[in-house]
């Protein structure tokens, strides 16, 4: 959560609730549901790291609200985390595992197994689809949506690599 | 570089065999009628310097008759004369063969065939010194159907003699046929028309005129008459004109047509072969290198064509040259000449070359991608009008579609109907040609021959004749008499051939073009070749010394003439003084019958009755023999235009197909059956076949009408009978059966395309 | 449930240069009415072949193919043609369109050959040129339009007659990304009205727009994967496209 905050606070300063407000904007359903008490746990670490300063502003009838500012150390902590290329994602490696084991151990057969897993694939294929739909032109969660399915045509792809060359190695040991 | 274009060249050409075999037989039959063609113009061509060439023909005829006291051995000498032969004895009588007879001038000959005016055997030999013997000239021997091997009875004085045709041969000199001298002797003692003849070869030919005018001043007729080769040049020339203007357009179609079926289907192989190009481009190949390696690969073809072809056509060429030289009486020329060879070779390589080079250099200017891309077809973005009417008259879908296709290429559609409209006007002409004969046989009046036997006699009596004609009793429906003779005009050069009718004229049926027939003495018809010579009009006079007379004549109408060049007059014989008249030639008997089928019953019947002592002449028999002449040569050159133009078709359809062979595959998908397919391609070619048929009546009547009135400039507007409406017709359905014809191959193709296959691959 | 598409031990065995190669070798398929069947598989396991057969474009070696309760493998071709014209409409990757037709001419040919009035022809292809959107390029030939609306096009004209089953052998595999999904987009709503579809693809997006995914290796059915439209959107949200943080 530090860096998106930061992030919205590179442009103006703000309080809690905007920032919340605002993250939900940008991201919407593709974020999971933020609670205030997370976005104050969040800003109280990054205040006490030094990298934003809290200012109290005085309301009628309410308690005063704390408006949040970027330090120059919080926008250097900012810029150095945009410049840094971004790991590549993670492979999802259970399933491979459930694999290669499987089919060591005679637990299963690993053509069900890729079976089963391509169906799973392509069925979150086919709700990535629907979900699109529902997006109505939300373009952030639009490019998500379509990076997931993106990521998903290419598990897809090394299923049947797996298959290719395991299932060949089987039949011809 | 060279190598690089030839091997590729050569791939390619391996690559499409059937394309490639088609493409060589249309050009193989392109080069084959083009030889043809070739050899026929040759053959037709100037007949008299044909014959003159074989036969070393004389410049000078001189003619001694009987009884003058002229030496013609000294004229041998004359100053001026390069080389003579002769004399020679000659002498007329009449010879009888079937059913008609005719007089003929023999000449006496040794078994020595003589060296001036050569008789060139035709057929059969020359005389071998054996009496009775009798070589025919060609000419005669057509026209009276007269082979070697017939026997024939010569008349004269009463008696008769037997003669056996031993040979044919072909002179360019006003005698023959020819005898042994005794046989002569026998049967053509000393008369009017016998003497003796000397030819004459000139060290400067162009004086012979000068030549002779000499002789006629030094002697009188009666001693002497001579008469050059000009004489004989017009005999021939007259006697063939027809012939050689009906051969010579006939051949000139044919290099036409040639030219464009050869354009078309050049032309169409390399729009065949528009994505080729882009992927030659994209390898490489400059615009020039595409030129040049499309021009090479069909110069390959071609050339192997050609040769074949040309070899093919000389050949053939006896089939069309025989009928030729029978009709012009010419020697059969020989086929094989060093320009028909080469005219032959290379006019097709050339026109080969333009017809590549153009478009495949258009073609190599394409963008590479555009050329890939428009590989398939040339795109129209608006269907042809024709689509659009076919679909508006709701023909079926199937139909439509072929309509589409056989534009969806409009050059191809164009050089497709033009090719094919050139055959179609060849079609038509032959058909005009063929109502026209019909028409100048059926109606004697256009061959200014009102009746249908002509009498001649030289030894019955008027009174005796009368007797005969009134024989034949109900059978004849009028009889009048003619005498003609040369006649001048004072004031002007030029002579005319002038006709005195007696008898029962009126009811004669010239044809009058321009006012009326005459109705007694005083007045005169003539052809429109005395107008135009004379610069008369009908309605002025005509002032004529006949037979040592003045004959004043009124002009009161034109009628068709076709034989003197339309320089004649007819009028009543009793314009002329008796004595005058007597100076004419013979009386002729023109008999006029009730039923014209009935012509050859009559001559034979007269003939029975007068003991074979009458000349009977049936009118239509020359112009029917001159058809049958005629018949072959055309038919046969049609028949040969009509197999190219049915491969051309066949080539053009099937270029089509293999370029869309996708769209046949898509046509199955969408529904339409093997047959709807079949009907769709035959729907396009008839299509093409159909607007070819209608152009080429359109551009075919005009030619035809023009080459009609090129033959015979003064009668020909008259004469030119347009082709019987039905057979018109009939080339529509002649056109279908045409195009189901070509249509067959490439429509099972299209039919037996495997729409899984074709759209398997992109 | 109607099955509109059934085959029984269908093969099909070509002959390459003397050498039988088998393509097909015993494929059993039902096909519901209104179901959409995704057939997916490496190249050369026979799912075009299959299509193929499906719609008569080739004949099995082997095996019944029945259509409409009827069966048809061993029609004639000009039966199949007929039957083509009403029952099976085809699409495919590189679109096949009739290139010197208009796009007009060729989504009413169908219905022409059906026997339609031209009138009723015209009237039909306008309909579905409109609801395609493209009615503005009635007029242009194939060549001249994008290769998006080409595949509509050509949509248009496998759907003119209502046919059984329409049959779809890779039809966005020549389109860009943005064609693609407008061409499945129409795929899916000519679903939801009742078209039955068969549609080959390599594409593992498009095949998961059926409700049923077919398999094929070395002209077999491998697999066959039911896909359904139930699961919770919220859920899979939160499944699929969450961002951790």
């Amino acid at each position: 959560m530090k860096f998106p905050i930061l992030a919205m606070l590179a442009s103006s300063p703000a309080h809690g609730y905007e920032l919340k407000r605002e993250l939900e904007q940008h991201f919407g359903a593709a974020l999971p549901p933020l609670n205030t008490g997370q976005i104050y746990t969040a800003l109280g670490r990054l205040e006490r790291d030094g990298f934003v300063v809290a200012e109290g502003v005085a309301q009628d009838n309410r308690p005063n609200k704390r408006v949040y500012r970027l330090t120059d150390d919080g926008r250097a902590a900012l810029e150095d985390w945009v410049a840094q290329p971004t790991p590549a994602t993670r492979l999802r490696d259970e399933f491979f595992m459930k694999l290669v084991l499987a089919g060591r151990g005679g637990i299963a057969d690993p053509r069900a197994l890729i079976e089963r897993q391509r169906g799973e694939y392509l069925q979150s294929l086919r709700d990535l689809d629907r979900l699109q739909a529902g997006a109505n032109g939300d373009p952030a969660q639009s490019l998500l949506i379509e990076g997931a399915a993106l990521h998903l045509e290419a598990d897809l792809k090394w299923l049947s690599l797996c298959e290719e060359r395991l299932l060949t190695a089987e039949v011809s040991p | 570089m060279t190598r690089l274009l030839l091997r590729t060249a050569v791939v390619n050409l391996r690559s499409r065999p059937l394309q490639t075999t088609l493409v060589a037989v249309i050009i193989t039959a392109a080069a084959a009628t083009l030889a043809l063609a070739l050899s026929l113009r040759a053959g037709a061509a100037d007949p008299y310097n044909q014959i003159a060439r074989a036969t070393n023909a004389a410049d000078v005829h001189v003619f001694a008759p009987s009884g003058s006291r002229a030496d013609l051995a000294a004229l041998a000498h004359a100053p001026g004369v390069r080389a003579a032969d002769g004399p020679y004895d000659v002498g007329e009588a009449t010879v009888r063969y079937g059913g008609s007879s005719v007089d003929m001038p023999f000449q006496a000959a040794t078994s020595q065939r003589p060296r001036i005016d050569r008789p060139r055997l035709t057929s059969g030999r020359w005389l071998s010194g054996a009496p009775g013997e009798l070589v025919l000239g060609r000419w005669v021997a057509q026209e009276r159907g007269i082979a070697v091997g017939d026997r024939l009875t010569a008349i004269a004085d009463g008696r008769r003699t037997a003669l056996t045709v031993v040979g044919v041969a072909v002179s360019a000199g006003p005698t023959g046929p020819w005898v042994t001298r005794s046989t002569l002797a026998a049967l053509a003692p000393a008369r009017d028309q016998s003497g003796r003849l000397l030819e004459l070869k000139l060290a400067d030919r162009s004086k012979s005129a000068a030549f002779v005018d000499g002789l006629r001043r030094r002697y009188q007729p009666d001693q002497l008459s001579a008469d050059d080769w000009r004489q004989d040049r017009q005999d021939v020339t007259d006697r063939t004109s027809t012939a050689t203007v009906v051969l010579g357009s006939a051949s000139l179609f044919a290099l036409l047509a040639v030219g464009f079926i050869i354009a078309n289907a050049i032309t169409g192989r390399i729009l065949a072969s528009r994505r080729d190009i882009g992927l030659l481009k994209a390898a490489g190949f400059t615009p020039g290198g595409v030129t040049a390696l499309f021009v090479v690969e069909n110069l390959i073809l071609a050339l192997g064509a050609a040769i074949v072809g040309t070899a093919i056509g000389i050949a053939l060429s006896p089939l069309l040259l025989e009928p030729t030289a029978n009709l012009l009486g010419t020697a059969t020329p020989s086929g094989v000449r060093p320009v028909t060879i080469a005219v032959g070779v290379l006019g097709v390589a050339a026109v080969v070359c333009v017809f590549t080079a153009l478009p495949a250099w258009r073609a190599g200017r394409l963008g590479v991608l555009e050329a890939i891309a428009l590989g398939r077809t040339s795109i129209n973005t608006k269907p042809s009008r024709l689509a659009r009417a076919a679909t508006a008259l709701r023909l079926p879908p199937s139909v439509v579609l072929g309509v589409k296709d056989a534009f969806a290429s409009r050059s191809r559609a164009a050089m497709t109907i033009a090719s094919l409209a050139l055959t179609m006007a060849t079609v038509v002409f032959a058909l005009g040609a063929e109502a026209t004969y019909r028409r100048v046989i059926h109606d004697s009046s256009l061959r200014a021959k009102p009746y249908e036997l002509l009498v001649s006699t030289n030894d019955v009596s008027a009174p005796r004749m009368r007797a005969l004609i009134a024989g034949e009793g109900g059978k004849i429906a009028g009889t009048a008499t003619v005498a003609g003779t040369t006649a001048s005009v004072p004031g002007h050069t030029v002579d005319i051939w002038a006709r005195a009718l007696g008898g029962d004229y009126e009811r004669r049926p010239y044809a009058i073009r321009d006012g009326r027939m005459f109705a007694g003495p005083g007045e005169a018809i003539v052809g429109r070749g005395l107008l135009d010579a004379l610069g008369l009009h009908v309605g002025d006079r005509l002032p004529l010394d006949a037979g040592g007379a003045n004959v004043n004549l009124r002009i009161v109408g034109r009628y068709i003439e076709p034989d003197n060049d339309a320089m004649t007059a007819i009028f009543d014989e009793r314009s002329v003084p008796p004595a005058a008249l007597a100076r004419f030639g013979p009386k002729q008997y023109e008999l006029q019958l009730t039923d014209h089928s009935q012509a050859h019953a009559v001559e034979s019947a007269l003939l029975r009755a007068s003991g074979g002592r009458l000349d009977v002449e049936a009118t239509e028999d020359s112009v029917r023999q001159e058809r049958d002449d005629l018949r072959p040569v055309l038919y046969g050159t049609e028949v040969v235009l009509l197999a190219i133009g049915l491969v051309n078709l066949l080539t053009t359809l099937l270029l089509g197909i293999r370029e869309r062979v996708r769209d046949f595959g898509i046509f199955k998908v969408v529904g339409l059956t093997p047959r709807q397919v079949l009907a769709s391609v035959t729907a396009g070619g008839t299509v093409l076949a159909v607007i070819a048929v209608v152009a080429g009546i359109v551009i075919g009547l005009p030619i035809f009408h023009a080459l009609v009135v090129l033959t015979n400039p003064s009668d020909g507007p008259d004469l030119a009978t347009a082709p019987t409406w039905w057979w018109v017709l009939l080339m529509l359905p002649g056109a279908l059966l045409f195009t189901t014809l070509a249509s067959v191959l490439p429509a099972r193709r299209a039919a037996a395309i495997k729409p899984a296959e074709a759209l398997r691959y992109e | 449930m109607k099955h509109v598409l059934v085959t029984t031990g269908l093969e099909k065995t070509y002959d390459s240069d003397g050498v039988p190669v088998a393509a097909l070798r015993g494929v059993d398929l039902a096909v519901a009415e209104g179901e959409f069947v995704s057939v997916m598989g490496p190249s050369g396991c026979g799912k075009s072949t299959l299509l193929h057969l499906l719609g008569g474009l080739d004949r099995p070696s082997q095996g019944e193919v029945h259509l409409d309760g009827r069966r048809v493998d061993q029609l004639s071709e000009a039966a199949w043609a007929i039957l083509r014209r009403r029952q099976v409409g085809f699409v495919f990757q590189f679109f096949n369109l009739i290139a010197n037709l208009t796009v007009a001419d060729n989504v009413e040919l169908p219905g022409l050959l059906a026997g339609q009035s031209p009138r009723e022809a015209r009237g039909r292809r306008r309909e579905l040129l409109a609801d395609l959107g493209i009615e503005e390029v009635a007029g242009s030939v194939p060549s001249r339009i994008s290769g998006g609306q080409q595949q509509r096009v050509a949509l248009a004209r496998a759907l003119v007659n209502h046919p059984a089953v329409l049959l779809a052998d890779e039809p966005t595999g020549n389109l860009d990304t943005q064609s693609t999904r407008e061409v499945l987009e129409l795929l899916r709503g000519h679903h939801e009205r009742g078209q039955t579809i068969v549609l080959v693809t390599h594409d593992a997006r498009v095949a998961s727009a059926a409700d049923r995914v077919i398999h094929m290796r070395d002209g077999l059915i491998s697999e066959e994967t039911r896909l359904s439209g139930e699961r919770d959107p919220a859920a899979l949200a939160s499944q699929l496209v969450r961002l951790e943080v």
